[in-house]
């Protein structure tokens, strides 16, 4: 049984670069992809992943207003959440976790150390 | 009444007209030829006028005409009498009488041509004798006549001699006497002017008859003269003839003795070529029987050795006959062998070209199998090496197709690093979202199953790969401060550009011809002793394969009035050090489009 992961990213690069490295992961992995805050929100709600990938800077609903309202939702407040941002200072990881984040990612991305991070999280 | 009255002195004019007017008429008369009543009109005349001279003359005529007449009507009648003259003329002596002697000579035209002519002639002398004696007749009359004439004068005289005294005075009678005296003279002048007239016509008349007479005979003698010399011209031509007959003839029968002669000849060379003919065809036979008997023998001998010739052919026909028997045993073996050979070639040649066909076949199967394989391959290894049992079921897939393994394996590795090198492309596209290219680059090696030995093999390809979707073209970059901190290489490589990097405008110029470049970025200062980069600019420049190349001076900053007071081309140009990137590259876009431009105008 494979593992759900919603990436949710507004950057197609970006994107295309997730899956192209999870693709490569030997990982018994299914992405899900969102490209705002709400439509993480609907996907998450309709089908609860086991990983949820958050970029923070997006348009129509950021990370910093999806996560919360995750994080309150009974359906998928037991997800992790790990926040896949270019802000890497640290009262921006701070916050990340006080919204209820497990984990803070700063892009640029390294393939191997995301793909470790995911393992790790979907303890596989 | 002319009979009653003779006197010629007393003819009245009436009569003499009448005379004329039956003389008229004796002419037409004749010119009938009614001679009777034209004799009958000339009695008349003769009665009214004697002294008509005319009246004899036609009296010839009348003669003439009547001969002429009995010529035509009886030529027969006349030819016996011209003989008479003839033979006449001939009893007189006379010449004419040549054509007669010799008559048989003459062709008989011309013969009774010639009698002819001979009778008129005479028949003329005749009428000439005639005339003569006719004009001596009148002479004689006249001379009666004049006798009468002074006879009846007298009377007349005696007469008047007899009447004078009575009837006249002497006075009268001398005047009368005096006017017949007067008279009398006067009548015989008259008479004698008729006399005299009458006799010069008679003269002129006579005269006339001569000279027609001579002018004929004169002719005829002419004529007979011509006629002499033409039988002359004749006989010397018949003589001539003659001549010339008899030299022909004697020619032809010269000639015919000749031939006779040419036939003796012949006749005599026939019989000596006969003769020898005969000698020639005994001596042949003799030598043909000669040559008989040669041949026969010859032929007999020629027989013998036939014989034994035939017999050693026979012999050697026989030999050649069982060689030729073993040859050909031979050949046929040979063939045989051959047979043999050739249906093994061909059998070796069908099975190998079964095997070709059979290899092809296999190798068309193997290509397909192999794209078969491949398909499934490059499926399988798209995201990296495939997990186990994929792994396995492609190896099943290899088995089923009949690949061998190591085809196999090679097709997988062919796959593999075509899989890596498309992955590697599509993360350099994406390497500014990457934390490390390197490491990344590292991970998707070890993703794909990649060994280090197969990256270092395939390293230029991939690089080739990575660097062809964002070449910019090969900068030849001369700076002192290559290798240094300061060097800007490893960001022109990271911009796209291949970089030959050179320390000093004489390396550069090593450089230049196989590099190609097509920028070229130069310090504008070097050490002393070198090329400075101006002059190695005008170097550049020299060469018309680098003319156009765009040249760009990293200037320092005390040289920069020196280049901006140059005439630098478009395609020429400058930045100031410390070098400004972005400056930099603009730069080098804006000569590298002017570049282009200009090589596209060109074409």
């Amino acid at each position: 049984m494979s593992k759900t992961v919603l990436l949710v990213e507004d950057d197609e690069d970006n994107r295309d670069l997730v899956v192209f490295v999870v693709a490569r992961s030997r990982l018994d992995i299914e992405l899900e992809i969102a490209e705002n805050g709400q439509e993480a929100l609907d996907k998450a709600f309709a089908k609860p992943p086991q990983l949820i990938l958050m970029d923070m800077q997006m348009p129509v609903m950021d990370g910093w207003h999806a996560v919360p309202i995750l994080k309150s939702d009974d359906r998928t407040k037991q997800i992790p959440i790990i926040a896949f941002t270019a802000q890497a200072k640290p009262e921006d990881r701070a916050r990340t976790k006080e919204i209820g984040c497990a984990e803070h990612y700063s892009k640029p991305m390294d393939p191997e150390e995301l793909l470790g991070l995911i393992q790790r999280y979907l303890k596989l | 009444m002319a009979v009653k009255n003779p006197n010629p002195v007393q003819l009245n004019p009436a009569s003499k007209e009448a005379a004329r007017q039956c003389l008229l008429l004796a002419d037409k008369h004749l010119k009938e030829l009614n001679f009777k009543l034209c004799r009958e009109q000339l009695q008349k005349a003769k009665e009214l006028d004697p002294s008509n001279p005319y009246i004899y003359a036609f009296e010839d005529r009348i003669v003439y005409f009547e001969q002429q007449e009995k010529k035509k009507s009886d030529p027969k009648a006349a030819r016996p009498v011209v003989l008479e003259e003839v033979q006449e003329a001939v009893a007189k002596g006379q010449p004419a009488t040549e054509g007669a002697k010799a008559p048989s000579a003459h062709p008989p035209d011309e013969e009774r041509r010639r009698k002819e002519a001979e009778s008129r002639a005479a028949a003329e002398e005749q009428r000439r004798k005639e005339l003569e004696a006719r004009v001596a007749a009148e002479e004689r009359k006249r001379k009666e006549l004049e006798a009468r004439i002074a006879a009846e004068e007298n009377k007349r005289l005696e007469a008047e001699k007899r009447h004078k005294p009575a009837h006249h005075d002497p006075t009268e009678e001398q005047i009368r006497r005096e006017i017949e005296s007067r008279v009398a003279e006067e009548r015989k002048k008259q008479d004698a002017d008729l006399w005299a007239a009458t006799e010069a016509r008679l003269v002129e008349e006579r005269r006339k008859q001569e000279d027609e007479l001579r002018v004929a005979v004169e002719a005829r003698i002419k004529e007979e003269r011509i006629k002499k010399e033409m039988e002359a011209r004749y006989l010397d031509e018949r003589m001539k003839k003659e001549a010339e007959i008899r030299a022909a003839v004697e020619a032809r029968l010269a000639e015919e003795r000749m031939k006779k002669d040419m036939e003796e000849r012949i006749l005599h060379e026939r019989r000596q070529q006969e003769v020898e003919v005969r000698a020639s065809m005994e001596l042949r036979l003799a030598e043909e029987q000669r040559k008989k008997e040669l041949e026969a023998r010859s032929s007999i001998e020629a027989r013998l050795a036939e014989e034994k010739l035939k017999q050693e052919v026979e012999a050697r026909a026989l030999e050649e006959q069982r060689r030729k028997e073993a040859e050909a045993r031979a050949a046929e073996e040979r063939k045989k062998a051959e047979e043999m050979r050739r249906q093994l070639e061909e059998l070796t040649q069908a099975l190998e070209q079964e095997k070709k066909a059979r290899e092809e076949i296999t190798t068309k199967n193997l290509q397909n199998a192999v794209k078969q394989l491949r398909a499934s391959m490059e499926v399988a290894w798209v995201n990296g090496s495939p997990k186990e049992d994929v792994g396995r079921s492609l190896h099943d897939i290899a088995v089923s197709l009949s690949i061998p393994p190591e085809v196999e394996q090679s097709v997988q590795r062919e796959v593999k690093l075509e899989m890596y090198s498309r992955a590697v492309k599509e993360v350099i596209s994406k390497r500014k979202l990457l934390r490390n290219s390197s490491s990344t680059l590292e991970w998707i090696r070890k993703v794909y199953q990649v060994s280090v030995s197969e990256y270092l093999e395939n390293e230029s390809k991939f690089l080739l790969d990575l660097v062809a979707d964002q070449y910019k073209g090969t900068v030849l970059f001369v700076s002192r401060t290559i290798g240094s901190k300061e060097d800007l290489t490893p960001r022109l490589k990271s911009s796209g550009f291949a970089v030959v990097p050179s320390q000093t405008p004489e390396v550069a110029l090593e450089k230049i011809e196989k590099v190609n470049p097509n920028v070229i970025l130069c310090d504008s200062e070097f050490p002393e002793g070198g090329l400075s980069g101006m002059r190695f600019l005008h170097v550049v420049r020299a060469s018309s394969k680098f003319n156009f190349v765009p040249f760009i001076f990293l200037a320092e900053p005390g040289d920069v009035g020196q280049l901006q007071s140059s005439e630098l081309k478009p395609n020429e140009g400058f930045v100031k050090k410390p070098v400004d990137w972005e400056d930099l590259t603009s730069h080098i876009n804006e000569k590298l489009q002017h570049f282009r431009e200009y090589i596209s105008s060109i074409s």
